[in-house]
Formats: C-alpha cells, sequence, structure tokens
C-alpha cells in the first residue's frame, strides 16, 4: 500500500513538474511576441509623429504641435513601460551566470552610460574603492542602471547634486550604499518603494514606469541577497543592497 | 552598375518609416522592396516575378525578422546554404532584442544585428548608417562589384 501511494504521488510530481514546463514556455512565448508586436505600433507613432512636426509643422498651429508631441511623449513611455515589464520577467526567469564583477568599473561604466541624463548639470561623484564580487554581471549592471539613474533623476532640482558610492565587506558578502542628496522620501513609505508600479511622486514632479527599484529588489533577492531604503523628505535618500560570498543554487 | 539595397519588410509602417529613412539618406542604390519570406528568396533565387531580373546578389539584404510565410531566419540559412548568396551580407533589421533571436542570428551567419531604435532621428540615422556602410564602404566579397561613390 506504501508503494502505492509513494507510486502515486511521483506521478503526481512528474505531472505537476510537465505543467510547470508548460506554463514557463507559454510565458516565455508571451513575452516574447509582447516584446515584439507590442513595441513596433509604439515606434510606429513615435516615428509618424515626429515626421508630422517635421514635415507639416507649418500647417500646425502651436496647440496641434503640442498634441503630437504629447502623442510622441506618451508612446515612447508605452515603450518604457513594456521594455521594463519585459525586462522585470526576464530577471524573474533567466538563469544567473556567475563571473567575479569588478564593481569599480561597473560603476565608472555605467555612469558613463548614464551621462546624458545629467547633462548640463553639476553632479559631484564619491565613489569609494569597490570590491569585486561573484554576480551575474548582467543583473548587476541593470539593478546598479536603476539605482544610480533613480539618484540622477531625483536630484534634478539640487544646484549641485551629490551622489555616493560606498562598499562595507561582512563576513558572508558586502554590501553596497548609492546615496544621493536629492528630494528623498518619507520613510512612512518606504515598504511600498521596492513594489511594481508603485511611485511616490507624480508624473510632473518625476517620470518613472514605477518599475525600477522592483527590479532591484528581484535582481539582489535572485542572488540570495537583501535591499533596503533610508530616506528623508528634501534630505536626500540611500540605497542599500547586500549580495552574499555563496550564491543560491540554481 | 549599382547593387541594389533588398528591403524585406511585411509590415506598411515600417515600410514606409525605412523607405523614408532610405531617401534622407541619399543612397544612390536602388531599393527593391518584398514583403515576405517566400518573395524574398523568389529574388535572391530568381524565380517566378524575378527570373527576369539581372544576375547577381544585392549589395546588402535589411531582413525583418518576423515576415509572413517563411520567417527571416529561414530566409538567412537559406541563403547561406546557396553558394552564390553564401558571403552576401545581410542585416537583421528588428523590432525587439531577444536574445534567443539575437544567438540563432549569429549561428546562421548575420553581418550585424540591429533594433529599430524608437526615435525617428535616430533611426534615419542607423539606416542611412547601415546603407553606407554596406553600400558604400563595405569591401564586398570578391567577384562582386564594389559601388565607387563619385568624386565631388
Amino acid at each position: 500500500a506504501l508503494l502505492g501511494i509513494v507510486l502515486g504521488r511521483a506521478e503526481q510530481m512528474a505531472d505537476m513538474a510537465e505543467e510547470l514546463g508548460r506554463a514557463n514556455k507559454e510565458l516565455e512565448s508571451f513575452s516574447y511576441s509582447v516584446s515584439h508586436d507590442l513595441r513596433a505600433p509604439l515606434r510606429h507613432i513615435v516615428g509618424f509623429s515626429d515626421l508630422l512636426l517635421e514635415m507639416e509643422s507649418a500647417q500646425l498651429s502651436e496647440r496641434g504641435s503640442r498634441f503630437v508631441r504629447n502623442i510622441k511623449d506618451s508612446a515612447r513611455f508605452a515603450g518604457k513601460l513594456v521594455d521594463d515589464l519585459l525586462s522585470f520577467s526576464q530577471m524573474g526567469r533567466a538563469s544567473l551566470r556567475p563571473a567575479a564583477v569588478d564593481m569599480n568599473s561597473l560603476v565608472a561604466l555605467t555612469i558613463e552610460k548614464l551621462e546624458d541624463e545629467f547633462k548640463g548639470r553639476q553632479v559631484k561623484w564619491h565613489i569609494a574603492d569597490l570590491p569585486t564580487i561573484n554576480a551575474d554581471p548582467m543583473f548587476i549592471n541593470l539593478a546598479l542602471h536603476n539605482l544610480l539613474a533613480n539618484a540622477i533623476k531625483y536630484t534634478s532640482t539640487r544646484e549641485i547634486a551629490e551622489i555616493s558610492v560606498l562598499a562595507e565587506q561582512e563576513h558572508d558578502g558586502n554590501v553596497f550604499h548609492v546615496s544621493d542628496n536629492g528630494v528623498g522620501f518619507n520613510m512612512e513609505y518606504v515598504h511600498k518603494l521596492f513594489g511594481v508600479f508603485q511611485r511616490l511622486h507624480r508624473m510632473e514632479e518625476f517620470q518613472g514606469t514605477g518599475i525600477g527599484l522592483a527590479n532591484v529588489k528581484r535582481i539582489i533577492e535572485r542572488h540570495g541577497g537583501r535591499v533596503w531604503a533610508n530616506g528623508e523628505i528634501n534630505k536626500g535618500a540611500t540605497f542599500s543592497f547586500f549580495v552574499p560570498n555563496t550564491l543560491p543554487e540554481g | 552598375m549599382l547593387k541594389p539595397i533588398l528591403l524585406v519588410e511585411d509590415n506598411p509602417n515600417d515600410l514606409e518609416l525605412t523607405l523614408i529613412a532610405l531617401e534622407k539618406s541619399r543612397l544612390a542604390n536602388e531599393v527593391v522592396v518584398v514583403r515576405d519570406g517566400a518573395e524574398a528568396l523568389d529574388y535572391l533565387h530568381r524565380r517566378g516575378n524575378y527570373s527576369e531580373r539581372p544576375i547577381g546578389a544585392p549589395a546588402v539584404v535589411l531582413l525583418d525578422l518576423k515576415l509572413p510565410k517563411v520567417d527571416g531566419l529561414e530566409v538567412l540559412r537559406d541563403a547561406r546554404d546557396t553558394p552564390s548568396l553564401k558571403s552576401m551580407p545581410v542585416v537583421m533589421l528588428t523590432s525587439s532584442r531577444e536574445e534567443q533571436d539575437l544567438v540563432r542570428s549569429y549561428e546562421l551567419g548575420v553581418n550585424a544585428y540591429v533594433v529599430k531604435p524608437v526615435e525617428f532621428q535616430e533611426f534615419v540615422r542607423a539606416i542611412s548608417d547601415l546603407g553606407i556602410f554596406w553600400a558604400v564602404l563595405n569591401e564586398p566579397p570578391p567577384g562582386s562589384v564594389r559601388y565607387l561613390p563619385p568624386k565631388v
């Protein structure tokens, strides 16, 4: 009788594994077509709006031009949403490929990549000497990109932005802190910061899809680490994450 | 004789945007448009409607990935399996950067993989760079004719 139960269980498990595999495949092909088929029409809207502004601006009133620009901005934003959601789902599914990641060069590269975002602004960078960690370079790159992009964005109202990246070594891993002197946030809402589509600011103040920090959290948790934040309204914010030396299996 | 650029694109909006971009880049090459993978293969193999066209591979093929009937990867595979088309430059021009598409395209021997930029100005620049690179700057495989731009 016991053997019967065991065999029955094994069969159930096999069925479940198959079901899970099928669901995963379906999700995979779903996000594949979202990425192709949803991006294309958004790109067309932006493209034809650009052409309208470029070729027909003489026929457009000032109000008309503004409407076209709104159309374009919205389509571009929708495209960003699609990209961010896809990357969020990818960071949840793709397997980690750990390697030695030199955080110094990664931070330098990320800042270079973000240069357009702070062009014409005064930004003082304080980058400490950072360790090399064992992590998936692509994943960590995205997390760092999101954190630094946020620091740049939320200091845009400061005459001189100050952004620092520090590291602390612990016995079982490394902690990194990204701090800024920007608008900060109310600690009452700190539990919402890392949720998907959670925004603490109005769209006119700071643009964003509300996916960036959720993705940071997901990336760090995939590495078996954790994220947290400290801030005060108008006094800046510090985002911290811990990456363990030993990554979880799988 | 200037070799044409073969544009394989099924979506009418993309087709119009790409043609405007090509026009803006002022390339002298003729642009041949086909609307699906099967028609692209007819052109490349001089079959069907294209049996009368002059012999020779295009300067470059701008190939969309998702196409009706025969998709971009199948067109690429066919070209790479055909001796006369083996070394013809093929550029994937697509909406998205899905890793599986990139991997498969490069495995099949694509020459470049370009994700269409969202901003039209950038799109024009990308198309114009591609055209200039493949139709003008690039040294084509031996046996094909290279286009020399007229000296001003």
